[in-house]
């Protein structure tokens, strides 16, 4: 009697801890529906289909020192610029979860469009908004055609009346994404 | 620019704007990248706003527009330790999302003792013409 008393109540503690553990972590992911991940991995994306909506999985696999910050041309005037937006988008940490309402995604097969008007906290990082966006390019020189899916996540800011957009951008080989 | 003369090409780089707007890195960038990205910005900024290069004129080639040239030696490179430069010039056709372009993309290749850089610009097209 004693044993299946110790019993219950080690399985409702488990019971209890599991709960919570879910109640944490915010919507219960079913479904993998689309992933981009360099070879070797640095930086992914995974959208998942959760309850009433989706969320966006960021791993920035080496850690928030490797994650993208820019993409394109600089010149040494634009330093000071990029220190602050590293600095920012490194408070997000190596891993994050951003949840989209349904009707804040669309897609048209692995290219996904997601954008949210509602403040978020990711760890240290806070935004006033926050999309997410696809877009596939296609880049060709004499004999060569590149395919790349550039992706853009935006943190939106709010400075009095002027909003602005902190974004890490990052082009990945176009089959490196793929729809699940 | 390229300027020809009767000992071969004389290859100018201006920097309209100041040594603060040389594109001194084109691609993804990183955190991490930051310390080495700032150190090749002031190695480069040593070339000034103004730096010539000659090439020899089997040292160049040229089909049209494009050009590439190799081995270049340092004229005029303001307080810079650049040994040779390199020159090279492509068309690159894009498509973002069905919006099409050309584009003239530019390599200046600079050898220094210990390192090797390589530096790209994107030019619209109509932007670069044989004179």
């Amino acid at each position: 009697m004693k044993l299946l008393n110790g019993l219950s109540l080690f399985l409702i503690a488990m019971v209890c801890t599991l709960s919570a553990a879910s109640a944490q972590a915010g919507p219960q992911s079913t479904a993998t529906l689309m992933s981009c991940m360099t070879n070797p991995p640095t930086t992914s994306y995974q959208m998942l289909a959760v309850e009433d909506g989706f969320e966006l999985h960021v791993f920035h696999h080496n850690g928030t020192k490797y994650m993208p910050i820019h993409s394109g041309t600089i010149t040494p005037n634009d330093f000071e610029l990029l220190k602050k937006r590293a600095d920012y988008l490194q408070q997000m940490g190596s891993s994050a979860k951003i949840f989209f309402k349904t009707s804040e995604c669309k897609n048209e097969g692995p290219v996904w469009k997601c954008f949210s008007k509602r403040s978020l906290k990711l760890r240290d990082l806070q935004a006033e908004g926050v999309s997410f966006h696809m877009v596939p390019r296609q880049t060709s020189t004499n004999n060569y055609t590149f395919h790349s899916m550039d992706t853009f996540l935006s943190f939106r800011q709010k400075e009095g009346h002027i909003q602005y957009d902190i974004t890490s951008s990052y082009s990945f080989d176009k089959r490196d994404c793929i729809e699940r | 620019m390229i300027e020809e003369d009767s000992d071969g090409f004389l290859f100018h780089i201006v920097y309209h704007n100041g040594v603060d707007y040389i594109p001194i890195h084109n691609g993804d960038v990183v955190a991490a990248d930051l310390p080495n990205l700032i150190k090749r910005a002031e190695r480069l900024k040593k070339m000034g706003t103004h730096a010539t290069f000659r090439f020899k004129k089997e040292k160049c080639s040229s089909e049209g527009l494009y050009w590439r040239c190799y081995q270049g030696k340092p004229v005029e490179v303001g307080s810079s330790d650049v040994l040779l430069a390199g020159f090279a010039m492509g068309r690159l056709e894009s498509n973002y999302n069905g919006f099409k372009w050309v584009s003239t993309e530019t390599f200046l290749f600079l050898d220094f003792k210990e390192e090797n850089l390589t530096l790209t610009q994107s030019y619209p097209e109509g932007s670069c013409r044989s004179r």
